[in-house]
């Protein structure tokens, strides 16, 4: 069983209209950060995650998932 | 306007230029181990001035890389530390893993080989400059593997 970390950062930015540029200002990482965390390429460290979260004030576990998969 | 460059920005930018700078420091290092490969004469001359314009590469690249983190530094505009976390660091910290990894095993086989080794007769400086150079173009093409452009990423902006 193997577990992959799944996020909403896409809609959520898209809701607050912020490109990815933007949110990584706000949060102080940079684009390349955001965007590789988007696609899955990179795991975020709890203190992103949770920047994250309180950027958009909404819990972790809205944002963050994990996808389960068999095998 | 010229946008000021953020800290987490000027750091990912340090790290890609460091990558570089190892990777003209490895070539330097190899040209060095070449040269104690062949008799002094012309090709010898040769890899010593291509070796000293590799060496004033990775000095540039050096200075290059760090000059935008020094002077937010000297304007004092690194205030805020940027989160210590981010893609590009990450990938450099794993280059070093892999580097360190490569070299562990290519040194083990050399082991396995070593009076083979012997016989060749090359001195120690030889595989010293050779190993380190190893280590630092290893580390460097792992980050450029590790880092190398994902289309969907740009889609998502």
């Amino acid at each position: 069983m193997s577990a992959q970390l799944d996020n909403r950062i896409r809609v959520f930015r898209a809701e607050k209209r912020m490109s990815q540029s933007d949110l990584a200002e706000a949060i102080g990482v940079s684009r390349k950060t955001i965007s590789t965390i988007e696609v899955g390429r990179f795991v975020p460290s709890t203190i992103i995650a949770l920047k994250i979260a309180n950027y958009f004030d909404a819990p972790v576990e809205e944002i963050f998932s994990l996808k389960v998969s068999e095998g | 306007m010229k946008k000021t460059m953020s800290c987490a920005e000027a750091i990912d930018h340090l790290n890609g230029k460091v990558a570089w700078g190892m990777l003209f420091m490895g070539v330097t290092y190899f040209l060095r181990a070449a040269e104690q490969l062949v008799e002094p004469g012309a090709v010898n001359s040769t890899l010593d001035i291509v070796s000293g314009i590799t060496m004033v590469t990775s000095m540039l690249l050096t200075f290059w890389a760090i000059w935008p983190v020094a002077k937010l530094k000297i304007g004092n505009k690194l205030i805020n530390q940027p989160e210590g976390d981010s893609f590009l660091t990450d990938a450099m910290n794993m280059s070093f893993k892999n580097s360190w990894i490569i070299t562990f095993m290519t040194t083990t086989l050399c082991l396995a080989f070593q009076k083979f080794m012997d016989d060749w007769g090359l001195p120690v400086s030889f595989y010293l400059i050779f190993l380190f150079g190893f280590m630092a173009v290893t580390a460097s093409l792992s980050f450029f593997y590790l880092t190398k452009k994902d289309d969907l990423e740009d889609l998502e902006e």
